[in-house]
């Protein structure tokens, strides 16, 4: 009966043929050929011919591979390439997430240190001399994502507010004239203010730098949707095939993505030990 | 406080690894298949 094995695995070859469906279609198939052998059989056939002779009325081999593929294949294929499709997006939501998160990271850090140079700059002086102040522009000039600088005396922006006896200090610098203000023209249609108060310090440092946080939230929240619902489509079809697939499991994928398809496998797991038990 | 949000930041971490996996290990099987 090997014939007969080979035969039947060869006709479901590059269908998936790992599915609960497709093995019980194969043992069905199995079955009804090792049939037919055995009539075949009984009129005096070999054991090698009656073989031949039920898979050539079964069909050929070629047409019905076709067929089980056309059914079966075509189908899984779907799956995997949605599956593929969920992987891209999430792989370029995470190379954009971890790019603009390390872009605004090394902005930061650039800034402070900015801000820093400038202080030590300054320190022990009462006025910006003109060499600092180019030497200011020219720090802010050489960035990417400042667009402004504005120093400010501390005594000018630091206030004390509050009622008596809850007293306490902030800073203004919008109720301030700047000591010196750089400006220059870059795409900053979004960008953020960053304030630097140095200990021991006789000035006040107002920096605004560029952002591009909308951009991103639309590439962010864009393609984790995108992942989001390409795997649900996928886990659906997958309970289909399995025959498993009811309004619940489809919200557990739709809500619970990767964990809800978690807990469908591991019902699945218990649901076979069970009948295995049983 | 710090110990709490320590907490809930490794708990975070451990669901995502766990996710990671679970993604992995489907995707492996679907390409074996």
């Amino acid at each position: 009966m090997r014939e007969i094995h080979a035969y039947v695995d060869s006709v479901y070859a590059g269908t998936g043929g790992k599915g609960k469906e497709i093995e019980e279609l194969k043992e069905e198939m199995k079955r009804h050929l090792i049939d037919a052998v055995h009539e075949l059989k009984l009129t005096g056939k070999s054991e090698q011919e009656a073989a031949a002779s039920a898979i050539e009325r079964f069909g050929g081999e070629k047409e019905l591979r076709s067929i089980v593929w056309q059914l079966f294949g075509a189908q899984r294929l779907f799956a995997k390439w949605v599956l593929y499709g969920a992987l891209a997006f999430l792989l370029i939501c995470s190379v954009a997430t971890g790019t603009y998160w390390t872009y605004e990271v090394n902005n930061g850090k650039e800034n402070k240190a900015i801000a820093a140079t400038i202080q030590s700059l300054l320190a022990g002086e009462s006025t910006i001399s003109e060499e600092a102040e180019t030497e200011i522009s020219q720090l802010v000039g050489a960035t990417e994502q400042l667009s402004l600088v504005r120093i400010f005396k501390m005594s000018d922006v630091r206030q004390s507010a509050g009622s008596d006896g809850d007293i306490v200090m902030q800073y203004r610098p919008d109720m301030a004239q700047p000591a010196y203000a750089y400006e220059r023209a870059i795409w900053d249609e979004e960008w953020k203010d960053f304030y630097y108060a140095f200990n021991d310090s006789e000035w006040f440092i107002h920096l605004k730098a560029r952002q591009y946080s909308t951009a991103f939230d639309v590439v962010f929240i864009g393609g984790l949707s995108a992942y989001w619902v390409l795997f649900a489509i996928w886990a659906m079809v997958n309970a289909y095939h399995q025959r498993r697939l009811t309004p619940g499991w489809a919200a557990a994928f739709i809500l619970g993505n990767v964990l809800g398809y978690a807990v469908f496998q591991l019902a699945w797991s218990v649901e076979r030990r069970r009948g295995a038990i049983a | 406080m710090r110990e709490l949000k320590k907490a809930v930041r490794m708990a975070m971490l451990l669901v995502l690894a766990f996710i990671a996996m679970k993604l992995f290990r489907i995707v492996a099987s679907e390409m074996e298949e």
